[in-house]
């Protein structure tokens, strides 16, 4: 292994932040970052948990209410997932809004800036998909009503709302293609952007001699 | 303060950035770690050194004094990862509370071959802006509700390309201002009955 790759190995790279100070600037960033991580982790298994018992189909709103009365602690998964998702949207905003005051997308910090936009628009539309599984009455009301307004964009918006939908209106096709997107898509874009960002933001803190 | 050039700085780069810290009123002088050459400002205003970020071979500073420090001491990561963890633990209690407390509900089930009749749609939070801009707006120019989130999220991208001044000003805080403002109260219209 020569030495480029041996100093940018994860080992190395823990093993080098340990052993600095932390600047008095970046307790901020970090702790949203930790938060941050934390919650997707949270989000991610009790996701897993879910996706033992939910049925992507018209019998969407049954499976979920067998899981909330029958399963073992099956209210709580549910409950830290929703409530995860709204806590994950709140910790990025907020540190988006800092960023914003920072000016964060300076410099070198702009591949982080265009990261950081990525997770945040990812996580509104986790958000967006995940309420939408519910496929219960008022579920389908927001899905028409967001549909009806991406078909109303000009140009694009009646081809895009029928790869959304899956249909030119919400049809059983619909529950499918949310639930793609929720379960696969979005967590590997998530997960990509995520991984990128550390990645970009460990090579640049160490590019800076520890500086942010 | 440590100043910390770019790899591969020539030593009549670091004697420019000596005398430049010099005419600042500031005693520095050079040190080197982790291969690279530093100038580490031993007295004087230092608050003064943040003029050399301009400089093009400068790529950060690193304070090394200052009051948190004089008060706290140079705290390392795993100090901090203690009262992260702390904090990660005091989130998960909250959020397991309001899972308790707040438990997501779930409407009357509907047939998707037979869908009942529009109604109003209960709208996340974070739609409600773009709803509040479409009510604000006549029938046929509805669309320009999302039209307008796509155009903010434009000007957000374009960012880092548009502005490249290195120096602080003032534009981060107001672009805040502004959409946050902006969005509480297209928010609170959009909100509305």
């Amino acid at each position: 292994m020569n030495a480029r790759a041996r100093e940018l190995r994860p080992r190395s790279l823990l093993w080098e932040a340990l052993r600095r100070p932390v600047g008095p600037h970046h307790r901020g960033w970090l702790a949203f970052g930790w938060l941050l991580l934390l919650v997707l982790i949270l989000e991610a298994v009790s996701g897993c948990l879910l996706a033992v018992y939910y049925r992507a189909s018209s019998e969407a709103p049954e499976s979920l209410r067998f899981l909330m009365r029958e399963v073992d602690w099956g209210w709580l998964v549910r409950g830290l997932h929703r409530w995860g998702s709204q806590a994950l949207l709140a910790i990025a905003l907020a540190a988006g809004l800092r960023e914003l005051v920072a000016r964060g997308w300076r410099g070198s910090r702009g591949v982080l800036w265009l990261l950081g936009l990525l997770v945040v628009l990812v996580l509104f539309a986790s958000d967006l998909t995940g309420m939408l599984l519910r496929w219960d009455e008022p579920a389908y009301q927001t899905t028409r009503a967001v549909l009806a307004r991406v078909e109303a964009l000009p140009g694009v918006g009646a081809p895009l709302a029928a790869v959304l939908g899956g249909a030119t209106k919400v049809a059983p096709a619909t529950i499918g293609r949310v639930y793609a997107a929720h379960v696969f898509l979005l967590p590997f874009v998530l997960g990509a952007a995520v991984v990128a960002a550390v990645w970009y933001a460990g090579r640049r803190w160490r590019s800076r001699g520890g500086a942010a | 303060v440590i100043v910390v050039l770019e790899r591969g700085a020539s030593g009549e780069e670091v004697r420019g950035i000596l005398a430049s810290l010099a005419s600042l009123g500031l005693e520095a002088r050079e040190i080197s770690g982790g291969g690279r050459s530093l100038v580490h400002v031993v007295r004087g205003p230092t608050r003064r050194a943040r003029k050399l970020l301009a400089h093009g071979r400068v790529v950060a500073l690193v304070p090394t004094s200052g009051p948190r420090i004089r008060r706290e001491g140079r705290r390392f990561y795993p100090y901090h990862f203690i009262g992260w963890c702390a904090a990660a633990l005091v989130a998960s209690g909250v959020l397991v509370l309001l899972a308790g407390v707040l438990p997501p509900g779930l409407g009357p089930s509907f047939d998707a071959l037979d869908p009942p009749a529009p109604a109003a749609a209960p709208l996340p939070w974070y739609l409600l802006p773009a709803r509040g801009l479409s009510r604000l707006l006549p029938d046929g120019l509805r669309w320009v509700g999302g039209l307008a989130v796509l155009l903010v999220l434009a000007l957000l991208v374009a960012l880092p390309f548009v502005d490249r001044a290195g120096r602080a000003r003032w534009t981060g805080g107001l672009l805040a201002l502004v959409l946050l403002g902006s969005a509480l109260a297209l928010g609170v219209i959009g909100a509305g009955a």
